[in-house]
């Protein structure tokens, strides 16, 4: 006698079908959350380097020159420091943890002359993420030399009002 | 011969069907709330990212000679105010600087959210879009010979929605450059030689 019901195969089989497309749209959701995250890393490294530029957009000639020589890209690191050591408390242990995919130490290149004009160099700043995936911004710039440059200021870098 | 469903099969089958339902509620709620967080946290990236260029624009542009006369940080550093040259109007010589201030400004609904302020002569103004745990700005040197006067550090917690959700610290520092002033011409009156 042949019974009109199921049989675990006909389940097994719909409900493989039904959970194929399932975990597709789990599978996509989790990608795009990944992906969201990823960004957010590389927009962070990007502020990053973005802002460091901004502070030597304004030195010498000189002092760029300076920068870029070899072991001398440890002022990056310590620029950062200062600034996290700056901030309040909780806010500290946040920044910290925005950009904790940035490893390893930056990286300074001054090429001169760009496109064979005078007095155009272009700093480039670069910084290993924890992706392995390095993160490199530059800035095209036209410094002045140390001497036409106003005295210091009395006060240091750091103080404030 | 029988054609129907017997109650064992259709025990095994609403079993199933309900295993099938709690796991898509379950991935719903897993997955939706992961989706919501990474939306909160670029909204909170988008927060800081507004807030920080509307300060940029301004700074890049305002009149600043010295920081103890052109520059007021109050609130220890929760706000900032400055003067912001006008458009020339009818009389070349004259230009008028608008002061522009930003304070933060509690959501009414939450007292721990704030909006960004942007008050100038036309009034206040709500940076829309753009929702702040906390800003402080402070006024830094530079370190050695620079172009700039100094620079404006300005670290902000932002938000990625109204209720709190979300978050994402950035820190940025604006240069700031002094106004150079053209040297004053003597423009000859008529009939004078």
């Amino acid at each position: 006698m042949r019974r009109g019901g199921f049989q675990l195969m006909e389940i097994l089989v719909a409900l493989g079908l039904a959970a194929g497309p399932l975990l597709f749209i789990v599978h996509l959701v989790q990608s795009s959350a990944a992906t969201v995250h990823a960004l957010k890393d590389l927009t962070t490294a990007q502020f990053v380097l973005i802002d460091l530029l901004n502070v030597f957009a304004g030195d010498s000639i000189e002092d760029l020159r300076e920068l870029t020589s070899p072991g001398k890209a440890d002022r990056l690191n310590q620029l950062v420091e200062n600034r996290i050591s700056r901030m309040p408390v909780f806010l500290r242990s946040r920044y910290r943890d925005e950009i904790r995919s940035l490893v390893g130490t930056f990286d300074c290149r001054l090429d001169e002359d760009v496109d064979g004009q005078k007095g155009l160099v272009r700093l480039t700043v670069s910084l290993a993420r924890a992706t392995g995936e390095p993160v490199t911004v530059f800035r095209l710039l036209r410094p002045a030399s140390a001497a036409a440059l106003p005295e210091e200021p009395t006060e240091g870098e750091g103080s404030s009002q | 011969m029988r054609a129907g469903v017997t109650l064992v099969e259709m025990s095994v089958a609403a079993g199933l069907f309900g295993l099938l339902i709690g796991t898509c509620a379950t991935l719903w709620s897993t997955f939706g709330s992961k989706s919501r967080q990474a939306i909160e946290s670029c909204d909170a990236v988008h927060s800081v990212a507004i807030a920080a260029e509307f300060i940029r624009r301004d700074v890049e542009r305002m009149y600043f000679q010295e920081a103890q006369q052109d520059l007021a940080i109050p609130d220890h550093g929760r706000g900032l105010s400055f003067r912001l040259p006008q458009k020339l109007q009818g009389d070349l010589w004259t230009v008028y600087n608008e002061p522009v201030s930003y304070y933060l400004r509690r959501v009414p609904a939450n007292v721990d959210v704030f909006q960004l302020i942007r008050k100038d002569g036309a009034g206040e103004r709500v940076i829309r879009g753009c929702y702040l745990e906390e800003m402080l700005v402070r006024y830094v040197a530079p370190a050695g010979k620079s172009r700039y006067e100094g620079f404006l550090e300005v670290t902000l917690a932002g938000l990625g929605t109204a209720e709190g959700g979300g978050h994402y610290t950035g820190t940025f520092l604006l240069p700031v450059q002094a106004i150079k002033r053209p040297p004053m011409t003597y423009v000859p009156g008529r009939g004078s030689t």
